[in-house]
């Protein structure tokens, strides 16, 4: 059947194809559901991706778009009364039906996660040294010397100076910066082999980022960690990961390798983010614009979520929800004229004004 | 629509700086900060000098901590300067202001922060903003106030259809139009925006820029345009201004910093702007601060002796100034200078 060809042909796309493995992240058809003041909101919608061994895969979307909700549900860290369906798996096993003690050796062992705001995750009556240092004492067995060792050899591999005053510091006494490397810290402790960084680095200046993106590269290349690198930045995410899953809507509208994206994006909203960014080596008289604003999944409009906003959108576009769909090595795309339309989309991304 | 009139506010404008919309003198901001033993004073601010011309755009970037938005705050009057002048519109800014002192300044100068929904009282409509601003400044009739309510609306492209809205309807991105027609009501002379845009999607944030353009060339008003984002700085301003813990490092035209830079920490900032394509390298790490001599000299990767010694002064070549030997040495040598071609190529850098 057609239709079970294209399936298959989905699921192959969104599967890294480095390894034969199992990849170390496998999420399809996710749907998650918020209670929001005891009404249920439907927050992701059939959501598709996988990050295999090594790799760095960047989910790319604007405010709304579930990015957040999507690594909540993948680390089990969502609100009471939230519901998870589809599958999620790490390293081939099922995460939606293990024990809550299975779910926490998972969080202890294979996955870490670094939020946008260290302040919020750290908890201020600790001092850093026991912050970085709990995961190593509880999980890996070391005594309190050897965790401040390791943690501060941690600290120094992330660009810390005076590691041993930081370490003797309480959160309060830390600028943000500083607070962010010690959350990274804290995740890269026990060596997971796979980190989800939501936003992790949209609150530091611009050269601690680039700082932390070199950490973070070499991370995946000497130790095959894998890293699910989420943020609202195409241009931030096209530097250091290999694909990049653009969301909207609560659900994945392309699949595309970083280079490609930028040179011939395989969706117009792709190409509108694109083209919305101002480019740091020329002044343009007008910056491009996408009219409107983004929507969440309960918002967005039968058919293409993006339709109301596409300039190239078109009355079967409203009829039917399009899956990805491959349409070409590496790429899969949730538009159904993208055939169409696709040498529009380079010469839109190639424009210079 | 009815012009909305940039006039002079509070009079005072001196004939011979009419094209000066601001000048700042020797800035200075020093913080106390007690420790369980000792008060030590931070400078947050050190000798910051400037000129504005009316209807143009200054860019002030920096890392957190470069004294970004103390300046700003000075600027507004919310923070008082340790030393320094702050002449907006021909008019110095007392110190300490009265009130009466300070509603003047603020017809000159009006601030637009990052977050706009904490500058907003989520509890007013979007009419009683605009109308109280107006009440505050100008002798007008209340049908007067509710027309010039409708003219800031539609200038910031928010539809009639908002005016009783609280802003908790809006989102993001309208909220921050809210919020520059708010500042707008006072008919200021100056706009600060403090990360104005940085908060914003990156489609709406396209959107603002282009808003600020327009109101800026329909009204003759001048930015100062605060942000840690060279990109979007180059979007707007016609020159930039670079600090780095609190002093000034290089200060010229956008175009020329942006593509020579003359200073080695704003070709630091430049080459940590995301980009497809850029190679990740592990920087060094930063060394001890050092005070004696440049500021930047612990992270400066062409450093050498004498910078950790003595301070720099100001050299100024062709058009800018910049505060490093590297460039007063040798101006013409710089191996700075065409940093479009540092990229590119993998840079000078690379051989040290």
């Amino acid at each position: 059947m057609a239709d079970s060809a294209m399936t298959q042909d989905t699921r192959k796309l969104t599967t890294s194809t480095v390894s034969t493995a199992p990849p170390m992240l496998e999420v399809s058809d996710l749907t998650t559901t918020l209670l929001v003041d005891g009404q249920p909101q439907l927050v992701v919608r059939g959501m598709n991706l996988s990050v295999g061994a090594g790799e760095i895969v960047g989910l790319v979307g604007e405010s709304g778009s579930g990015k957040s909700i999507t690594a909540r549900s993948i680390i089990g860290l969502l609100p009471r009364g939230a519901e998870v369906t589809g599958s999620i798996r790490v390293a081939g096993v099922d995460r939606l039906t293990m024990s809550r003690r299975e779910l926490q050796r998972l969080r202890a062992e294979k996955i870490a996660m670094i939020f946008q705001d260290p302040r919020a995750h750290i908890d201020p009556l600790w001092r850093i040294e026991d912050y970085i240092g709990e995961g190593l004492r509880v999980h890996l067995g070391m005594s309190n010397d050897a965790a401040r060792a390791r943690s501060r050899d941690l600290l120094t591999s992330l660009g810390i100076v005076d590691a041993d005053r930081v370490l003797r510091a309480y959160p309060g006494q830390l600028s943000g910066g500083m607070l962010q490397r010690v959350m990274i810290a804290g995740a890269l402790s026990c060596q997971p082999d796979l980190i989800i960084a939501d936003e992790a680095t949209t609150a530091l200046d611009v050269t601690v980022q680039t700082d932390i993106l070199a950490i973070l590269d070499e991370l995946r290349r000497t130790q095959q960690m894998s890293l699910l690198f989420i943020t609202h930045d195409l241009a931030l995410a096209s530097v250091i990961c290999d694909r990049i899953v653009v969301m909207y809507a609560g659900r994945a509208m392309l699949i595309q390798d970083s280079a490609g994206m930028f040179r011939a994006p395989a969706h117009p909203y792709a190409a509108a983010l694109v083209a919305a960014r101002p480019n740091p080596d020329r002044r343009v008289e007008r910056l491009r614009t996408v009219a409107g604003r983004s929507v969440s999944a309960l918002e967005a409009p039968g058919g293409c979520p993006f339709r109301p906003r596409c300039p190239y959108a078109e009355p079967p576009c409203a009829e039917t929800d399009v899956p990805l769909q491959s349409v070409g090595p590496g790429v899969a795309s949730a538009c159904i004229r993208i055939n169409d339309i696709s040498d529009q989309l380079v010469e839109s991304a190639s424009r210079d004004d | 629509m009815t012009e909305v009139t940039t006039s002079q506010p509070g009079g005072a404008v001196d004939v011979d700086d009419d094209y000066e919309a601001v000048r700042v003198v020797g800035l200075s901001k020093t913080f106390k900060v007690r420790s369980r033993s000792s008060v030590q004073h931070v400078h947050a601010v050190r000798d910051v000098s400037f000129r504005v011309t009316r209807g143009s755009a200054l860019g002030i970037a920096g890392e957190s901590g470069s004294g970004k938005s103390t300046v700003a705050r000075m600027m507004v009057g919310l923070e008082v300067p340790s030393d320094g002048e702050i002449w907006i519109g021909g008019a110095r800014l007392p110190e300490p202001p009265s009130t009466s002192d300070r509603r003047t300044h603020a017809r000159r100068i009006q601030m637009v922060f990052q977050d706009p929904y904490s500058s907003l009282d989520p509890r007013q409509p979007i009419s009683a903003a605009l109308d109280e601003v107006q009440r505050v400044h100008f002798q007008r009739s209340p049908r007067e106030r509710r027309a010039r309510t409708l003219q800031l609306l539609d200038a910031v492209g928010l539809g009639e259809r908002y005016v009783e809205a609280l802003p908790r309807a809006l989102s993001g991105g309208q909220r921050q139009r809210l919020v520059i027609a708010r500042s707008l009501a006072a008919e200021p002379a100056v706009l600060v925006l403090d990360e104005a845009v940085s908060a914003l999607d990156v489609s709406t944030q396209a959107q603002i820029l282009n808003l600020l353009r327009d109101l800026q060339a329909e009204y003759g008003l001048t930015y100062i345009f605060i942000s840690h984002d060279l990109a979007v700085i180059r979007q707007i301003c016609d020159d930039v201004l670079v600090l780095y813990r609190g002093e000034l490092m290089e200060h010229a035209p956008a175009e020329q910093l942006l593509t020579r830079p003359r200073h080695p920490y704003t070709k630091l900032l430049l080459d940590s702007v995301p980009r497809q394509g850029m190679e990740l390298e592990k920087r060094p790490e930063r060394g001890t601060l050092n005070d004696a001599g440049c500021l930047f000299a612990s992270r400066c990767p062409h450093a050498h002796d004498r910078c950790s010694a003595e301070p720099p002064e100001f050299s100024e070549p062709s058009g800018g100034r910049s505060r490093c030997w590297l460039a007063a040495d040798a101006p013409s040598t710089s191996p700075l200078l065409d940093h479009r071609a540092a990229h590119h190529k993998g840079g000078p850098d690379d051989d040290r």
